[in-house]
């Protein structure tokens, strides 16, 4: 069975770039552009794992982190973040706040999918 | 003594030194033939020993090793009229006064007397000059009385009475119980060098070589002034000849001070004064015609400002007064000039009566056109500066040009009033007193004024108006201020020059001196104050006791250093107030940079992603030609990025929007990854890469940025080396420091070109630009962090053409500052 991702961004170009990825590594994606958004695709599709831009419209991508982990049905869900060159501090910050991992942008088609084998691997 | 050898003994051959010394000797041989009388005891035969040391400029040896200075051309003069002959004795000063106590040598000049002192030596009765202490501190730590001095280390002559004795510094600080430490020097240039290399936080020196010397050292002179003292000539007492010596002194000392053209006032003019001072002639030779105008003319009239302060003004009890008022009662004294003050009359008034010739001459206006069509101006006697004023809420002007559109007063008939309409096509109001303008400015009718510093100033501070500021100069030119004559009377003109001509320096300074204390000419004033100070100091030791001039010294200096200190208040707060508002612009404009750069990666992203996915083939195969330039797309993409990456992080540095995130870590892992991560660019060169780490090397610091510096260091290393070895070396400078260095065998780089390495696009050599890429600002960058977050330096050492060493040395444990309000920064950092 496929692997299903939700993918939540409210950048269309980011979007369509690592949906076209995940999509050729054989990956069924869900898309979301708000965090709200993201928040109850989450709940209602359960996906296999979440990757999540940082930076969105309504809510930071921190606080819908919070919430799926509060949610005792998404709590277990590994969460991507995706960030901007990642600065001293983000990564730490990014772990403590309960992300799985991070990839950076601009997203690398020749590694991108290694570290998102390897951070899910990690968390099964 | 093996020094015991003459000054002339040591004289290198040839030069200049030679000749003058051998003039002397000349002059010294010629007065033992034809000296009128010559005193047994003290004959030729055997030199005069006279001790020499350091004390510019009382006494000193010259370039030449000549001796030199007031004291030696006093010496000179006695040696002449008493036949001497004279050998200097050269020695630090503590050296000179044992050397003296021992008879080695014959005399001392320059020697404060004391009681403890008579009982060692004896003195001269006549006083050479009379000098006091004079404390100077390290600029900037602000010393105003003795209590400030406490737990500082101060510099003193070792053995002079500032030293040692009742009035020395030492004692006074017991007195009033200071604990200070002292530090001992041979001379007073070593006490102010002590001061600027930081060995002492103040120092003692006297106020001749203080004034002399102040302006080439980085001190600050205080307030602080003690222990005034008569120097006097002092020989050893057991010796034979001292009594012969010292009735030669005080008997030329004597007929000098009562002769004003003596070698002792000569000497003083030359080396105390810097320059031989013209004497006051008090007749002026008027010619016939100019006798029978004057007595044609007996009735001058003569108009003033009346609110002209400083220069003329009407004072409280309804008197011309004034600098322009002191010169014309000199006119009247000496010259016999006469001319009658219109009081009753304000400014404009004047003006129109000068039209009308019902005021005849005018005592002190400045030029312009408009004036010259119906008035003769005199040579200047003095000068003002031009400024725009404001009130402090108003934008940052930097000149008249910054006026246009602007409401600008001025007042009426005031050479300002020609100035604005002669050279600019400003509009403006005028208004009848520089008081009226001013209140009018602070009042909000106007919005710029332009008059006089002094006036304004005094205006100011009469009214205590707290809204204005000096805003500008109006131009950079000082202005001059004559005496101006109604042009049918240019006889008058001529007479007026001719007398102020034989007005002589020192008068013109006192005038100075009385009504405009020392703001006027900053680049005169400390001759100025300087000769007044002298000037004074030899009247008073004829006139007054010591204590009285101390007294009267301190006073003075205290009134002339509150008014300049509250001047230089004034304008540090407007300095103060302009850097806050510039540095908040820099801080601006860096945290706009770095969200600007921070929008234009969002495409650089897509571009650089898309460009990765259509390069894979995960679109489809593409074409040799295709791949080439998507690859070129893609490459300058890449670069585009790390530009802006690089601007960003230098923008949130010099912003201070950048947080340190401390982490203990071992050194080692971190050089691992750096290793790691430049592998790829190492192994296309035939490059090998080394290391030498102490073991267990533990860091507590930013460790992401500690990486990014060592990992710039290694790329521009293997960027540069076309072959050969990249060794990484660490070593432990303390407990605490650490030095990191990455060397190669590269390009090097030429030492001329060394300091503009840290400099954003910088880079040696174009050729290798092209090769090398990167962004130009990696080193730059580098810096920053280095200082900035790690709280470290770097060095660079490099051999052209061999290779370079960058290094950089951190402390183990940074220390982490206080909570910054910068979180936001960090955040929206995070986001992409």
């Amino acid at each position: 069975m496929k692997k299903r991702a939700l993918i939540i961004e409210d950048n269309e170009n980011n979007m369509e770039l690592i949906t076209f990825i995940l999509d050729a590594y054989g990956y069924e994606t869900l898309m979301a552009v708000t965090g709200r958004e993201g928040y109850e695709r989450a709940v209602a599709e359960l996906p296999d794992f979440v990757i999540l831009d940082i930076q969105l419209p309504d809510i930071l991508g921190t606080e819908v982190l919070q919430m799926l982990r509060a949610t005792p049905t998404t709590a277990h869900i590994p969460v991507i973040a995706m960030t901007s060159f990642a600065m001293a501090g983000d990564e730490e910050r990014l772990l403590a706040a309960g992300c799985d991992g991070y990839i950076e942008k601009p997203i690398n088609p020749d590694n991108v999918m290694e570290r998102i084998g390897q951070i899910i691997e990690v968390e099964k | 003594m093996a020094d015991n050898a003459g000054m002339r003994g040591k004289l290198p051959e040839g030069g200049p030194g030679i000749c003058r010394s051998v003039c002397r000797v000349c002059i010294l041989v010629l007065s033992v033939f034809f000296g009128s009388v010559v005193d047994s005891a003290a004959n030729t035969t055997v030199p005069v020993r006279v001790g020499l040391y350091e004390n510019r400029p009382k006494i000193y040896m010259d370039e030449a090793d000549v001796a030199a200075g007031f004291f030696p051309a006093l010496i000179d003069g006695i040696a002449r009229r008493e036949g001497w002959d004279v050998k200097y004795v050269p020695g630090s000063w503590p050296e000179c006064m044992e050397r003296l106590e021992r008879g080695e040598i014959d005399l001392m000049p320059d020697v404060a007397m004391t009681p403890e002192r008579r009982d060692v030596y004896t003195f001269s009765d006549e006083t050479a000059l009379i000098s006091w202490a004079v404390v100077y501190a390290r600029s900037g730590l602000n010393v105003s009385s003795f209590f400030d001095l406490e737990d500082k280390r101060i510099a003193l002559l070792r053995g002079s009475v500032y030293h040692t004795g009742p009035h020395s510094l030492c004692s006074i600080m017991e007195q009033f119980n200071i604990p200070a430490t002292f530090v001992e020097y041979d001379s007073y240039l070593e006490v102010f060098q002590g001061i600027e290399s930081g060995a002492a936080d103040a120092g003692v020196v006297n106020n001749i070589f203080g004034s002399y010397a102040e302006e080439k050292f980085q001190v600050e002179r205080t307030p602080i002034v003690f222990s005034p003292s008569r120097l006097h000539f002092a020989f050893p007492k057991d010796s034979g000849r001292t009594r012969a010596l010292k009735e030669g002194v005080d008997r030329q000392l004597r007929e000098m001070k009562a002769d004003a053209t003596s070698e002792y006032h000569e000497a003083i003019d030359t080396h105390l004064y810097g320059a031989p001072q013209r004497e006051m002639d008090a007749e002026v030779d008027f010619t016939a015609e100019e006798k029978a105008w004057l007595r044609a003319h007996p009735d001058i009239r003569l108009g003033f400002d009346p609110e002209f302060f400083p220069f003329e003004f009407l004072d409280d009890r309804g008197r011309f007064s004034g600098i322009a008022s002191d010169y014309v009662d000199i006119l009247e004294d000496q010259f016999g000039v006469k001319m009658r003050a219109l009081t009753g009359l304000d400014w404009s008034e004047v003006m129109n009566k000068v039209a009308r010739r019902e005021v005849d001459v005018l005592a002190c206006v400045g030029q312009s056109a408009e004036r010259s069509g119906y008035l003769l101006f005199s040579k200047p006697y003095c000068a003002f500066h031009r400024v725009i004023l404001t009130r402090t809420d108003m934008p940052f002007i930097t000149g008249v040009s910054d006026l246009a559109g602007m409401r600008v007063g001025v007042q009426k008939s005031s050479s300002h009033d020609a100035y604005l309409r002669e050279n600019t096509g400003l509009s403006f109001t005028t208004y009848p007193t520089v008081k009226e303008a001013v209140l009018a400015l602070s009042g909000g009718k106007i919005d710029a004024l332009i008059g006089n510093l002094s006036s304004c100033t005094f205006w100011i501070r009469r009214l205590n108006l707290t809204n204005l500021k000096i805003a500008a100069p109006a131009s950079s030119e000082v202005y001059t201020l004559h005496f101006a004559v109604r042009r049918d009377w240019p006889e008058l003109v001529g007479i007026i020059n001719k007398c102020l001509d034989h007005i002589s320096e020192i008068e013109q300074n006192k005038i100075q001196q009385r009504w405009v204390g020392l703001e006027y000419e900053p680049e005169a004033t400390r001759r100025v104050a300087w000769r007044v100070a002298i000037r004074t100091t030899l009247i008073a030791a004829v006139v007054l006791g010591a204590a009285m001039l101390w007294l009267g010294r301190l006073k003075q200096e205290i009134s002339r250093r509150k008014k300049v200190e509250a001047e230089l208040l004034y304008f540090a707060d407007e300095l103060t107030e302009a850097n806050v508002k510039l540095e908040e612009m820099d801080r601006l404009k860096n945290m706009f940079i770095a969200s600007v750069s921070h929008e234009l990666r969002t495409p650089l992203n897509s571009i650089i992603g898309f460009s990765g996915v259509l390069l894979k083939g995960m679109t489809g195969e593409l074409t040799e030609k295709q791949k080439d330039q998507l690859s070129r797309i893609h490459s300058s993409a890449r670069h585009l990025l790390e530009l802006i990456t690089d601007i960003i992080d230098i923008s949130k540095i010099e912003a201070g929007a950048v947080d340190v995130h401390p982490a203990s870590f071992l050194l080692q892992e971190v050089i691992t990854e750096c290793e790691d991560s430049i592998q790829p660019q190492l192994a296309a060169k035939p490059l090998s890469l080394s290391t030498d780490i102490p073991e267990n090397v533990e860091l507590h610091t930013d460790r992401k940025r500690l990486r990014q510096c060592l990992l710039n260091y290694l790329s521009n290393a293997v960027k540069y080396s076309e072959q050969g070895d990249i060794r990484v070396t660490v070593r432990r400078l303390s407990d605490d420091r650490i030095r990191i260095s990455v060397s190669d065998t590269g390009i090097g780089i030429a030492e001329d070109d060394i300091p503009r390495l840290f400099q954003p696009f910088e880079r040696m050599d174009s050729h290798l630009r092209v090769k090398a890429g990167g962004t130009g600002l990696g080193l730059y960058l580098t810096r920053k962090i280095v200082t900035d977050i790690l709280q470290g330096e770097i060095h660079v050492e490099s051999v052209k053409g061999q290779g370079s060493v960058f290094s950089l040395t951190i402390p183990r444990n940074v220390r982490t500052p206080p909570a910054s309000g910068s979180a936001g920064a960090t955040e929206e950092e995070g986001a992409g």
